[in-house]
């Protein structure tokens, strides 16, 4: 069933298909490390949106013992936390990946004068 | 300390990945380069032994959990340890070690090795926290770290154009190999809300009790093969594989031929076995075709290429499809045989980079036809690497041979003797390339010229200590696996004895080695038939084992770039007869490699859901 809730996630497999998308069919070397920063990011947004949930609660205790329901009902009135902290392991990833990616576009343009995949193929 | 001995390897081989530029720095000041490369190879070293008295822990108690900060096990990370993640370490390690020593003579030459060390200690940290992880997002990241510093390895050597692009392909198609094990653990996280392996593989195993899986679980589970498959070099995910070997200098080649694919041929196995334990059989015909396709590719595309490195390549990839093999069939033999196997390849695959990089250091290239001579210079690495072919090749009595030979049991036991005569027809087109390799070493024409200097010991020993192991182990195979019995209890739960030799009652054997001689015979034959029609100048004496400029018809248009010897016509046969499909698969640059991969996934996913079923 098509529901708002369920829009996230279309969202993050239309991110995913577009960064296929470009690497299939781009062939600027730099624009490759764009298509692959895309594609990682909607798995990103993947990973954020299976642990959403609406209407949740920070994944914080309150101080004291005055929210005592909540803490019952931690499991159910929580955002998962985990997500995110995947996430940001992942991104920290992406962005490793992009600077090689980076890099060897530019060592590629240094050393062969090439900016493309079919000059680099031809080398 | 004994309690911290779990996490040891990774964290020395962490420090002093990150301690190495120090290093580095200082030792440039006092002029003593070599001090650096010494001081990464002893941390391997240290970080060898410390997996080595994790046997004797593993030896009386089976098995390890380590927790990360002390959070108990489904919060918390954990390294867990037993039989078979032990032997994945030890030879990763193993491999390194010798490897790494062999780098200190030879990448000598080069510059920026502080970068070099680092990146390489990086990529071996990689290996053992794959190897030795209990989380499954761990998991992932380690896979990221491996990857990442075996991109940046593979470029190391700018200065050659395939460097660079090797990498770059490597680095595109790799992305989307762990994208792909990053989708599958995020639709297995969202399916049951855990990543700790136990953990998730008794809640995945408690939805397939349940009754109809959720489509979720194929999805995850054919991204998970398709990630670990590009990783290992299955085909048809492989087309990174020649292209960056093509481009990584020789130690580099060597540690991601036999540690790197090794690892991600363990995680795959760990995955499918722990999580999806009860759709295996389900996977298997999908592990078999997968098997299937990768030996034969492999094995064909062996045959054309007239690059050593891209042989060795290729030579990898088909013997990644025996393993496979021994897995898909998934009985007690052909499981001993693939965990064999995989110990061999990664023994033998490492004795064959690090002999073919003493030859193409100084040769200055591996192109088949420039190195005409090279193996009458060089007699003694020559003969290590033709033992290491031989072995490959799975010619007795090297290690090789001792477990090909119950892959080729655990197929006639299985009741399909067509994957036996596969496995045999690629042992075979194994041989043949090598044989294409050592006419050219020996018989080929010129002379090595230029400043030719004497190996070093550095770079003899670890070949010559591979060269010892893969005697030793096609010697006295059975006593290796009484060890790796304790490592197949992990997979499965009841372990015969099985045999090496004496299994096959003689009938059997006499079928086999007559169809072998039929088969070979049948390849000869059907491949002077098609060359004779059309006579080229390579079947002339005069030509023989020379190179010759002559191109005419249509085996001799591609002559200008390859050799001629003694059976060139077989190659010419199989590039005539599959010719479209090898052009198809030898792929170009990046969009037929992708492309691939792309189908790859697509056609799991619906294999998947068709067999596991899911709404």
């Amino acid at each position: 069933m098509l529901m708002w809730q369920n829009l996230p996630y279309g969202v993050a497999i239309l991110t995913f298909m577009l960064g296929i998308y470009c690497l299939l069919f781009k062939r600027n070397l730099i624009k490759i490390a764009i298509g692959l920063k895309i594609m990682s990011d909607g798995l990103h947004l993947l990973l954020l949106c299976l642990g959403y949930r609406a209407g949740g609660r920070a994944p914080i205790l309150p101080e004291g013992g005055g929210a005592k329901e909540i803490v019952t009902n931690l499991a159910t009135s929580f955002v998962d936390p985990l997500p995110q902290a995947l996430v940001l392991t992942a991104i920290v990833i992406g962005v490793c990946v992009s600077a090689v990616a980076l890099s060897l576009a530019v060592k590629a343009y240094q050393r062969l004068g090439v900016t493309d995949t079919v000059g680099l193929r031809g080398k | 300390m004994r309690e911290q001995l779990p996490i040891l390897p990774i964290v020395i081989l962490f420090a002093a990945a990150f301690l190495t530029p120090l290093v580095g720095m200082v030792v440039e000041r006092w002029r003593l380069p070599r001090l650096r490369d010494w001081f990464a190879v002893a941390s391997l070293g240290i970080s060898g032994a410390a997996c080595l008295g994790l046997t004797q822990i593993i030896w009386t108690r089976g098995e390890v959990e380590y927790r990360l900060g002390s959070w108990p096990a489904p919060w918390g990370i954990t390294l867990n340890i037993d039989g078979f993640n032990l032997i994945v370490a030890l030879l990763a390690i193993g491999v390194s070690l010798l490897v790494g020593i062999y780098a200190i003579a030879d990448m000598r030459q080069n510059s920026g090795l502080t970068r070099f060390y680092t990146l390489y200690l990086l990529l071996t940290v990689g290996i053992m926290g794959l190897t030795f992880t209990g989380d499954i997002f761990n998991l992932y990241v380690f896979l990221e770290i491996m990857s990442v510093a075996a991109y940046g390895l593979v470029a190391f050597e700018e200065e050659r154009a395939e460097a660079i692009a090797g990498a770059y392909k490597y680095l595109v198609l790799g992305s989307v190999g762990t994208g792909a094990v990053l989708l599958g653990i995020a639709v297995l996280y969202g399916l049951v809300g855990t990543l700790n392996m136990r953990d998730l593989a008794l809640k995945v195993q408690a939805l397939g009790i349940q009754g109809q899986p959720p489509l979720a679980l194929s999805v995850a589970m054919a991204a998970l093969i398709a990630g670990l498959g590009l990783k290992a070099g299955v085909v048809p995910l492989h087309s990174w594989k020649p292209d960056a070997y093509a481009g990584a200098s020789m130690p580099v080649g060597a540690v991601l031929a036999a540690a790197s694919t090794t690892a991600s041929l363990y995680a795959l196995v760990r995955l499918l076995v722990v999580i999806y334990i009860p759709w295996l059989n389900i996977v298997r015909p999908i592990l078999l075709a997968l098997a299937v396709l990768t030996m034969l590719v492999g094995g064909f595309l062996i045959l054309q290429q007239n690059d050593l490195r891209r042989v060795l390549a290729y030579s990898s990839i088909s013997q990644v499809g025996y393993i496979l093999l021994g897995l898909g069939l998934w009985t007690p033999i052909g499981s001993s045989g693939a965990l064999l196997h995989l110990m061999n390849f990664a023994i033998m695959e490492t004795l064959l980079f690090l002999a073919a990089g003493v030859i193409i250091r100084q040769a200055g290239t591996s192109e088949l036809r420039y190195l005409g001579g090279w193996g009458r210079r060089f007699p003694t690495i020559t003969m290590l690497f033709g033992l290491g072919a031989l072995a490959s090749a799975g010619v007795p009595p090297l290690n090789g041979f001792a477990s090909k030979w119950l892959l080729y049991q655990a197929g006639i036991e299985a009741g399909q003797p067509v994957l036996t005569v596969m496995a045999v027809l690629v042992s075979a087109l194994t041989l043949i390339a090598y044989g294409k390799v050592f006419s050219g070493l020996f018989l080929g024409p010129g002379e090595p010229e230029g400043r030719i200097f004497k190996p070093s010991l550095l770079t003899m020993l670890p070949t010559w200590v591979l060269a010892i192991l893969c005697i030793l182990l096609g010697l006295w195979p059975a006593q290796a696996l009484t060890y790796l019995r304790s490592a197949l209890a992990v997979l499965v739960d009841a372990v015969p004895a099985v045999q090496v030799w004496g299994y096959w009652d003689p009938v059997v054997t006499g079928m086999l080695l007559l169809g072998i001689a039929v088969l070979a015979s049948l390849v000869v034959a059907v491949s002077r038939s098609l060359t004779r029609s059309q006579p080229c100048p390579g079947k002339s004496a005069l030509y023989l084992n020379g190179v010759s400029t002559v191109g005419d018809g249509w085996g001799c248009s591609y002559a200008d770039r390859e050799l001629y010897m003694a059976g060139q016509h077989l190659y010419w046969a199989v590039r005539r007869i599959f010719g479209p499909v090898l052009g198809a698969l030898d792929l170009s640059f990046l969009k037929g490699g992708l492309g691939w991969v792309i189908l790859t996934v697509g056609v799991l996913i619906f294999l998947l859901v068709q067999t596991i079923g899911g709404i």
